[in-house]
């Protein structure tokens, strides 16, 4: 049995490894797609103390292997299911094996939400546009959000695109201001407040897009060829066994040093309820339940 | 690694080639792109002399991203006899591109 698994091999759960490794923790870390979790998807990463400029993907590579230098043991897999036993948890993997832990750390991070409406697998819609923005060069597209992730996708379809809508179901923007000017600066954006994509329209690729307007629900349609969607994110709790309390939009509730109300089942990241959700939040809070598992195990 | 291919190699490597070939459109900076090399260069190992791999660069290659009418990177196509025969949009994961390798090019 494991002192602690860790589920999620994103910042959170890559930094718990690190500290429980140094507390000479025996340690396992799953994780089910990308190791680094969601930071690979950063082109740069400016405001991690000490990787000024550094990619994404070279950070969540350098979290790796110093978890791994350092003798956490890692394996690729899904969990989805969490049971008490005796002595402490088991853990179930997608593939019907288990692994055992006498402490769980969880950090499964955040998953991207999707529009959901009619034709949202249409080619051209896309959530990506660092990876599909140069497709539309020339052309009409829309970015449907209001968030930083929908300004910089905007910001970056501007220098390609022929025009730029900006889709937003409120009134104000919840970016940054200096991405937000930045955007009033650029005479081919056009942003459309108060307004739900209700569906996206076309035969073998996108074409249009139904609008409605919050308030009068009244519906029109916008000529686009892409659609770019940035509309957050939802964390990935729902497998988790009701006894680990969590909020009303899902995230874990869980006190500063991590404790869940499951005694022995910690949270850490992205995944918990917290105001900042950045790497150094997420590695914060990995390093702080790596402590509340040596108190737990009686250690300290 | 799949060879880098482009306008100018593109009849030659992919359209006239006597095997099979899967191409895989990218873009720089795409991250699905970068999960799928390492899968990519593997593949192109086991099968090898069965199966070609190339890669475009959809960024470089204006045209030919034109021509096949690629919206999403990576889009994989694989091209039989100079013709299109089927194409995944997005990131696979690698069981699944050993199937759909495996129903359409072996
Ligand atoms: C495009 C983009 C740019 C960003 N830029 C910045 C930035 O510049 N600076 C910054 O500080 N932050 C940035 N962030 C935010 C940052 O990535 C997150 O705050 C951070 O990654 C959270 O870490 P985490 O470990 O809590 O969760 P995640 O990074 O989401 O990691 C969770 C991991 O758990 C895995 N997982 C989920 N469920 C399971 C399961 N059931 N079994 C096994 N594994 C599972 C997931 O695959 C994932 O790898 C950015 C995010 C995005 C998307």
């Amino acid at each position: 049995m494991y002192d602690v698994i860790i589920v999620g091999g994103g910042p959170a759960g890559l930094t718990a490894a690190i500290y429980a490794r140094r507390s000479a923790l025996s340690a396992l870390v799953l994780e089910r797609e990308d190791w680094g979790g969601a930071i690979v998807n950063a082109a740069q990463v400016d405001n991690y103390p000490g990787a000024f400029q550094k990619s994404g993907f070279g950070l969540a590579e350098s979290f790796r292997t110093q978890a791994e230098a350092l003798g956490a043991e890692m394996r690729e897999g899904s969990a989805v299911q969490l049971s008490k036993i005796n002595g402490g948890f088991l853990l179930t993997l997608e593939d019907s094996s288990a692994v055992r832990g006498k402490t769980v750390i969880l950090a499964m991070g955040t998953q991207r939400t999707t529009l959901d409406v009619p034709g949202e697998d249409l080619p051209g819609v896309s959530y990506c546009a660092t990876c599909d923005g140069t497709f539309f060069r020339g052309r009409t597209v829309c970015v449907v959000g209001g968030g930083d992730g929908a300004v910089d996708a905007a910001r970056l379809l501007a220098r390609l695109a022929a025009k730029v809508y900006l889709i937003h179901r409120r009134e104000t923007f919840r970016a940054a201001q200096s991405g937000l000017r930045q955007l009033e600066d650029c005479p081919n954006v056009e942003i459309i407040p108060n307004a739900v994509v209700r569906e996206i329209v076309g035969s073998d690729r996108v074409s249009t897009v139904i609008l409605e307007d919050v308030h009068s629900r009244a519906h029109r349609e916008l000529p686009v060829e892409g659609v770019f969607v940035s509309i957050g994110s939802r964390p990935n709790t729902s497998w988790l066994p009701k006894a680990i309390g969590r909020d009303a939009a899902g995230y874990l509730v869980a006190s500063e040093d991590g404790a869940t109300s499951l005694p022995g089942v910690f949270a850490a990241g992205d995944l918990r309820t917290k105001a900042l959700r950045q790497v150094v939040t997420a590695a914060a809070d990995g390093a702080a339940c790596i402590r509340s598992v040596e108190a737990y195990l009686g250690r300290l | 690694m799949p060879e880098k291919v482009g306008t100018d190699t593109f009849r030659a490597q992919v359209l006239e080639a006597q095997r099979p070939v899967v191409a895989e459109f990218y873009a720089d900076g795409c991250v699905p792109c970068r999960r799928l090399a390492p899968i990519l260069s593997a593949l192109e190992e086991e099968y090898a002399g069965k199966v070609d791999f190339v890669k475009i660069n959809t960024g470089a290659n204006e045209a030919l991203t034109q021509t096949y009418g690629i919206l999403a990177s990576p889009t994989l196509i694989l091209f039989r006899d100079g013709a299109e025969q089927a194409r995944l949009r997005g990131a696979v994961k690698k069981p699944e591109l050993i199937k759909w390798i495996g129903e359409q090019a072996l």
